[in-house]
C-alpha cells in the first residue's frame, strides 16, 4: 500500500516518470507551417498602458484610440440624453444591517482582477458603485468603516486591459482608497489615498481600526497604518506570509493588531512597544479574530500544506493555546477540515465551516460542508443549514451579530443564526465572484 | 539569449520564433500531455498554443513575463481540446486496469491507482496538480497562470489531492487478499 503521508512526493514523481520526454517531431513542424500563413496582433495599448509596458505607441494607433473613445462617449451620452432609463436608486430606508457592498465582476465577465465595487440591499439588485466595464482597475476588497458612513478598499492596475480576459498577478499601481457614502448610497471622491511601492504585488486589503480612525494593510513584510484623516501611515515590520494567506485583525479596543505568519502570529502593539509571538504549529494560521475583551485569539490551526485541521485559541500573551475543535481521529478513513473562522461581533462565538471525508465500503465520500457555531471556548456547537450546491469562499457576521453572511462565486448569502434558515441568495446569476475571501462587507447602520 | 529571441520574436521575426519554439516544445507537450491523458489530444493543443503565442507576441508587455504567459495560453489551448473532444465523444469509456498486488511491488500499483484516480479528476483539477507538481510553480503562480484567485487554486489543489488519496486507499482495499480480510 502506498505511504499516504507522502502523497505529494508520490505525485510529483508519477508526472515525471508519466511525462514524455520530447514532443514528436511533427508537432513542431505542423506549427510552424501554420504559422508561416499567419500575421501578428497588433498590439493595442492605452496611453495610460505606455509608461507601464514600455511599448512605443503608433501615432495611427492612438488616432484610432481617440476616435473610439470619442464615439463611445457620445454614444453614452446620447443614450442617458434620449432615453435612457434611470439607475435604480438605492433604497434610502436601511435596515439595522445596511447595505452589502462587494467586489465582483458581471457574470458574463468572469472573475479575476478587473472587479468593481456594487452596492445592494439584502435580498436586493447590485449596484456598480465604483469602477466601470473595461476601465482597467480592480477595486477589491471592500470594507465598511465601523460608523458605516465610509468604505475603504483596494485598487489597482489590471494586468490586462480587456475584460474577458482574465489577467495576471502580480499587480501594479496598488493603492488603497477611502470615500464617504451619503444616505442614498451616494459615492464621494476619493477622501484618502495611500499609494502603494510601485514593484507589482499583491492588491492591498485594508482593515478599519475599531474607532473608524485609521485603516491597515500589508504591504510585504510590512504592516502599514494609515491616518484616515492625513492619510499619513505607520509601517511595523512583520513576517511576509504567502499570498491568500495574509490575514490579520485589529483587537477591538484598536491597540493592537494579530498578524498572521508563517509559524506564528505577531501581536503588534500600535504604541510601538515590543510585538508578542504566539507559536504556531505547521503553516500560517488562518481567520484570526479577537474575543471579549481582547482576550485571547482564535485562529485556524492549519496543516504544512495549508489546510485547517482545526481552530484554536491561545492568550495574547501566548499562552494556554488550545484546540477547540475535536481533532481528527487518527484514522485515515476520516478527515476534518475547518474554513472561515469569523468570531461574532460581540466576541462570544465562533462560526466556521467543517468538512468531513469518510472512507467506507472500498469508497471515499466528502461529506458536504456544513455550518457550525461554538462559544469561544469550543463548547455549545449549533449546526446551522446551509443550501448544497455552493462553493463557500468566505463567512462573516452581520454588523447586528443575528445573521451569517457566505460568500461563494455566485454571490453571498445571507441566513439567520437563530432559525437557520436561508434567507435569500441575492446576486446568484448576475455576478462573478472570485477574488478572495474578503470581497464582501456589510454596512452597520445606527440610528 | 532567449529573453532576446522573445524581443525578436514579438517583432515578427519568424526565426526567432522558431527556434523560440523550439526550445519550448518538448516542455509544452509534457504538460499537455499529462493534463489531457491523450497524446493527439495533446499534440493538438500544443500546436494551436504555439499559434496563438505567435499571434498573441506583439501583445505580451513585458518579457520577463513569458513564461508564465505561455503556459497560460497552452492551458488554454489544453482546456479548449478537452472541450471539443468532449463535445464530439458522447460517452466515455472507463478503463479498468486491477492492481497487480501479486509481485508485492507498491509501484506499478501506485502508478495504476493515480492514473484511475487522476482520470477521474476534471480538467481544472488536473491542471492545477500538474502545473504544481510537474512544471513546479508555487501554488500562486498556477493561480497566475490559470486566471483565478490564489484560494481558488488552492482549494482545487486541496480537492485533487483529497480524490487522488481517496483513489489510492480505496484502490489499496480492493487489492487486499482475502486471506486477510478473512
Amino acid at each position: 500500500m502506498s505511504e499516504l503521508r507522502d502523497l505529494d512526493q508520490l505525485v510529483a514523481d508519477w508526472l515525471r516518470a508519466d511525462a514524455p520526454p520530447q514532443a514528436p517531431g511533427r508537432v513542431l513542424s505542423a506549427s510552424l507551417d501554420r504559422i508561416a500563413g499567419v500575421g501578428q496582433a497588433r498590439p493595442w495599448v492605452g496611453p495610460w498602458l505606455d509608461a507601464w509596458s514600455g511599448a512605443t505607441p503608433r501615432p495611427r494607433t492612438w488616432f484610432v484610440a481617440v476616435l473610439v473613445i470619442i464615439a463611445m462617449l457620445a454614444l453614452v451620452g446620447a443614450a442617458a440624453f434620449v432615453g435612457g432609463q434611470p439607475q435604480p436608486r438605492l433604497p434610502s430606508r436601511v435596515v439595522s444591517n445596511g447595505l452589502i457592498a462587494i467586489s465582483a465582476n458581471p457574470i458574463d465577465v468572469g472573475g479575476g482582477e478587473v472587479g468593481d465595487i456594487y452596492l445592494m440591499a439584502e435580498g436586493g439588485v447590485a449596484q456598480r458603485i465604483i469602477g466601470s466595464a473595461g476601465d482597467g482597475v480592480a477595486q477589491a476588497c471592500p470594507m465598511f468603516s465601523p460608523d458605516g458612513r465610509r468604505l475603504a478598499y483596494g485598487e489597482a492596475r489590471a494586468s490586462e486591459p480587456v475584460t474577458t480576459f482574465r489577467g495576471v498577478w502580480p499587480v501594479a499601481d496598488r493603492a488603497v482608497v477611502v470615500v464617504d457614502l451619503n444616505d442614498h448610497a451616494d459615492v464621494s471622491p476619493p477622501t484618502m489615498r495611500v499609494i502603494l511601492p510601485a514593484d507589482p504585488g499583491e492588491i492591498p486589503c485594508p482593515e478599519w481600526s475599531p474607532g473608524g480612525g485609521q485603516v491597515a494593510f500589508r504591504v510585504g513584510p510590512e504592516l502599514w497604518v494609515a491616518d484616515v484623516a492625513s492619510g499619513q501611515t505607520t509601517v511595523f515590520t512583520v513576517t511576509e506570509a504567502p499570498w491568500g494567506e495574509q490575514g490579520f485583525e485589529w483587537s477591538r479596543d484598536g491597540s493592537m493588531v494579530a498578524v498572521a505568519e508563517p509559524g506564528d502570529i505577531r501581536v503588534v502593539r500600535m504604541d510601538g512597544s515590543a510585538a508578542t509571538l504566539i507559536s504556531v504549529e505547521a503553516g500560517t494560521p488562518l481567520s484570526l479574530g479577537w474575543t471579549a475583551g481582547d482576550d485571547r485569539i482564535i485562529y485556524i490551526l492549519p496543516d504544512p500544506g495549508g489546510d485547517g485541521v482545526g481552530i484554536s485559541a491561545a492568550d495574547r500573551g501566548g499562552t494556554n493555546d488550545t484546540q477547540l475543535t475535536e481533532r481528527t481521529p487518527d484514522s485515515p478513513s476520516l478527515e476534518n477540515r475547518f474554513y472561515f473562522a469569523a468570531v461574532s461581533p460581540d466576541g462570544t462565538r465562533v462560526a466556521y465551516i467543517q468538512r468531513t471525508t469518510r472512507c467506507a465500503n472500498n469508497s471515499c465520500t466528502g461529506d458536504p460542508e456544513r455550518l457550525l457555531t461554538m462559544d469561544t471556548d469550543g463548547s455549545n456547537v449549533i449546526e446551522l443549514a446551509i443550501p448544497p450546491g455552493f462553493s463557500w469562499a468566505g463567512l462573516q457576521w452581520s454588523p447586528d451579530g443575528k445573521r451569517l453572511l457566505l460568500d461563494s462565486i455566485d454571490g453571498p448569502v445571507s441566513l439567520a443564526v437563530a432559525l437557520g434558515s436561508l434567507a435569500s441568495v441575492p446576486t446568484h446569476g448576475e455576478l462573478n465572484l472570485e477574488w478572495s475571501g474578503s470581497e464582501v462587507t456589510w454596512q452597520p447602520v445606527f440610528p | 539569449m532567449r529573453q532576446e529571441l522573445v524581443e525578436r520574436a514579438r517583432r515578427g521575426d519568424r526565426e526567432a520564433f522558431g527556434l523560440l519554439a523550439a526550445g519550448e516544445v518538448d516542455r509544452l507537450h509534457a504538460i499537455a500531455r499529462l493534463v489531457l491523458r491523450d497524446p493527439h489530444l495533446a499534440e493538438d493543443a500544443v500546436q494551436e498554443a504555439l499559434v496563438r503565442c505567435w499571434r498573441q507576441l506583439p501583445k505580451l508587455r513585458d518579457v520577463e513575463r513569458f513564461d508564465g504567459w505561455l503556459y497560460r495560453i497552452l492551458m488554454r489551448a489544453t482546456a479548449d481540446e478537452y472541450g471539443r473532444r468532449r463535445r464530439h465523444e458522447s460517452t466515455v469509456q472507463a478503463i479498468r486496469v486491477e492492481p497487480s498486488r501479486a509481485d508485492g511491488a507498491g509501484d506499478l500499483a501506485d502508478r495504476d491507482e493515480l492514473e484511475r484516480g487522476f482520470q477521474r479528476l476534471s480538467i481544472d483539477h488536473r491542471s492545477v496538480v500538474v502545473l504544481h507538481h510537474y512544471a513546479g510553480l508555487p501554488l500562486p503562480e498556477v493561480a497566475a497562470v490559470l486566471g483565478i484567485a490564489p484560494g481558488t487554486a488552492k482549494s482545487r489543489y486541496h480537492y485533487a489531492m483529497l480524490a487522488l488519496r481517496a483513489a489510492l486507499e480505496a484502490d489499496a482495499r480492493v487489492g487486499v487478499p482475502a486471506e486477510v480480510l478473512a
